[in-house]
Order: structure tokens, then sequence, then C-alpha cells
């Protein structure tokens, strides 16, 4: 008979998981995907998953993008979409 | 003297699969099916020095709560020096087996085929235990994955599963070309696709 089981652990958050594979903290840094947000007023916000503050916030996107971009040569980067495309919408991460 | 044994990490899984170039879009399924339901995969790359090798897999075995054993790869291998059966996956197998035995609510095995009915003649002890058939797809794996590991809550669905494993795909020469490595079983890029994978699915399930 084919068996299965009901898993009830929790799931493991990316810090959690990262300790969890034995990755040092500087390694998780430099895998951890960068969000770049823009904000109400307009601005753009860096931030990194997990941390509620923005690390720098930059008048464009094309300024944050480079910026992120220094901060995390080999990192994944996300950037939110602000406009409805055929590829994407609003509120949808684009990776870069 | 009584050998001090792990710690069981109740949401560690042992993957006892082929390291064999072919088996490479299946190695990457599992990673990423298991880190997406929320496991953390733990394969005999990255094994410490210093111990013999069979005492770091039962070690290891030990240390995980579940443990999948693909035995796609029963046949020949015809590399040289010899032509010989590949004995390390039903051996490893074995020891899941006697562990869960005199541990049953420590470990639980499984064991994935690409053949269906296959495993009743390479290995007629186990008949009654009937192993997941993945078809050797990673779509197969997906499905057969969510059909072992059920959640409450939040179970994902297989496209889900393969959209991760899409994403990690996708990185696999980045990956390799930072561990500069062109073999995908290596340690580092094993944690690097677990941390994709991990990246992918929080993702796609809206938890940044």
């Amino acid at each position: 008979m084919a068996r299965s089981v009901r898993v009830t652990t929790p799931i493991p958050t990316l810090e959690e998981f990262g300790e969890n594979l034995g990755l040092s903290k500087a390694r998780q840094k430099s895998l951890n995907p960068i969000f770049i947000e823009r904000r109400p007023q307009g601005d753009y916000a860096i931030r990194r998953r997990g941390s509620e503050r923005a690390s720098h916030v930059l008048p464009t996107q094309r300024a944050a993008v480079d910026r992120a971009r220094e901060i995390s040569p080999n990192g994944t980067i996300l950037v939110e979409r602000v406009r409805d495309t055929s590829r994407g919408s609003r509120d949808k991460w684009r990776k870069l | 003297m009584r050998r001090k044994i792990a710690n069981v990490q109740p949401n560690a899984v042992f993957l006892n699969i082929p390291y064999d170039p072919r088996f490479r879009p299946l190695y990457l399924a599992y990673i990423a099916g298991l880190v997406h339901l929320g496991l953390v995969p733990r394969v005999t790359l990255g094994l410490p020095g210093g111990v013999r090798r069979l005492d770091k897999i039962l070690a290891e075995i030990q240390g995980c709560r579940y443990s999948i054993h693909d035995l796609s790869r029963v046949g020949l291998d015809r590399n040289p020096p010899f032509a010989t059966p590949r004995f390390n996956m039903p051996f490893e197998l074995g020891l899941a087996v006697g562990w869960e035995k005199s541990n049953p609510t420590m470990h639980t095995w499984f064991i994935f085929e690409t053949k269906t009915y296959r495993l009743q003649k390479s290995l007629s002890d186990l008949n009654g235990s009937d192993p997941q058939i993945h078809g050797g797809q990673a779509s197969g794996v997906m499905r057969e994955l969510s059909n072992v590991f059920r959640r409450p809550q939040n179970q994902p669905t297989v496209p889900e599963m393969m959209s991760t494993f899409n994403a990690v795909s996708r990185r696999v020469p980045k990956i390799l070309a930072e561990a500069g490595t062109n073999s995908i079983f290596e340690a580092r890029a094993f944690q690097d696709f677990c941390y994709e994978a991990k990246v992918a699915a929080d993702l796609l399930a809206g938890r940044p």
C-alpha cells in the first residue's frame, strides 16, 4: 500500500531554512532577494526580505535598481510592477 | 559503546538518489518540490569529513524524520572498470527500513520509482509496499510528493510546485558558475538550489 503522512510542522521562514541548510549569514544575505517598491510619495524604497524598514530610498526606479545592483551584484532583485502590461499587472514582482 | 543518535529534525527529508547527469531534472524536482512543501531536503553531498561514510549516512538518515529512496537507476551501470548494478540506493533504503522498524515514530521512508511493477521484481522483499511512480518526469515527482506529504492547510498545487522547479532550473547556470563547477551534484550548489527554491516558493505563496 502506498504511504502518506500528514505534515504538521510549520513552514520555516527563509532565515530558519537558511540556518537549517547550514548557510552562513553572509551567504544567505547574498542569496536573499532585494525588493524595490514604489512608495506612496512616488519614490522607490530598497529593502531586504523580512525587513520592514527600507535600507535606501531613491527618487527613481532606475536609481534604485542601480543601487540594488551595487549592494548585491549576484543577488536576485525584484521590482514592484508599477504598470499593467501583458507580462504582468501591478502588485506583482518583476525579477531582474 | 552505545552510539549517540542525532536529534531528529521533524521537517528534514533524506534524499537517497542517484548522482547521475541524466537524473538532473528529477534531482532539481525533488529539491523544489520538498522545499515548496515546507520540508528541508538533505543529501549525502555535504557530509563532513573525518568519519566513515557509512556512519555518516546512517547518522543522516537517523537525523531526518523522512527519507525518500528513488530506485529509478537499479539497472546495470556499464561505466568502467566493471559493469555492476548500483547497490548504494537499495542499501541505504535497507538502513532506513531497519531504522524505522526499531523506531517507528522517528522515521518514515518512501520509495519512488520510474516504472510500475519493477520494484516487485528488483526488490521483492518489499512486496506490499507500493512505490510512488513518477514516470521519470519532474511533474510526476511533484505529483507523488504531494500524494505522500499532506499538509492540513496550504497544500501547494502541482503547478505551483512546478513553478518553483522552473525558477530553480533557470538559476542553475548562474549557481554553477558561482560555485565554479559544472556538476550540479555538489554541496554548495545543493544549498543554493534549496535556497533559491525557498525564495521562489515563498514569493509564490506571498511570503516575501
